[in-house]
């Protein structure tokens, strides 16, 4: 039976690598649908992709792990990665929403494309830098 | 100038034959915590140095000090 080290940091890296995966495919599927954005238009699936990643940025994972394996997968170099990965998400959502502010000023942009836009870019980065953090964390020193 | 918080956390980790592993088991945090913390690229908590110093059976003063960048 393996320790509660070992199994934390086989749910890390399993969840720094779901975390650059999601970022990428989620990066590229509402990227190339940018165009199909019509409104007036509920997009459940944007909204769901979006939810769920959220989720698994902020709470981590290891929800079927006992209290003590969920403590490790989430002790304070996961909660360091994961404000860092935030204050970075952040930035982008702020250099996003200049680009666009810029764009407007040429060609009108509807809103929901412009908050979609701007969802889509920090929420990638966010998890992207997660993942980064937590596979540079997980590599042998 | 820039400074850096230094530790012999390895060496000290070394004398007492403990993998990054076992000093994680007992500071309850992951072995990556114990990994970052070692080569100088997260800077621990207070609660943790003092963790990784009683595990360690040293004091704080013992395993950290601030270097000159």
């Amino acid at each position: 039976m393996s320790s509660i080290v070992d199994q934390a940091d086989r749910l890390a890296a399993k969840r720094a690598r779901t975390a650059t995966a999601l970022a990428i495919v989620f990066l590229t599927t509402q990227g190339g649908s940018f165009s199909a954005v019509k409104p007036p238009h509920l997009d459940w699936p944007f909204l769901l992709w979006v939810a769920m990643l959220l989720v698994i940025l902020m709470f981590g994972g290891g929800w079927f792990q006992g209290e003590a394996v969920r403590a490790a997968l989430n002790d304070e170099t996961t909660r360091a990665h994961r404000r860092c990965a935030m204050a970075g998400g952040f930035v982008v959502a702020l250099i996003c929403g200049l680009f666009i502010t810029v764009l407007n000023s040429f060609a009108p942009l509807e809103t929901g494309l412009a908050v979609r836009v701007l969802i889509t870019a920090s929420v990638s980065a966010a998890l992207l830098e997660f993942g980064k953090l937590e596979r540079r964390a997980l590599g042998d020193g | 100038m820039a400074e850096r918080l230094a530790n012999r956390l390895k060496e000290r980790r070394g004398e007492l034959g403990l993998t990054q592993s076992q000093l994680a088991e007992r500071c309850a945090v992951s072995r990556k915590t114990v990994n970052t913390v070692e080569n100088g690229v997260f800077v621990p908590s207070t609660l943790l140095a003092l963790k990784l110093a009683a595990a360690l059976e040293r004091r704080v003063e013992e395993l950290f000090w601030v270097e000159a960048g």
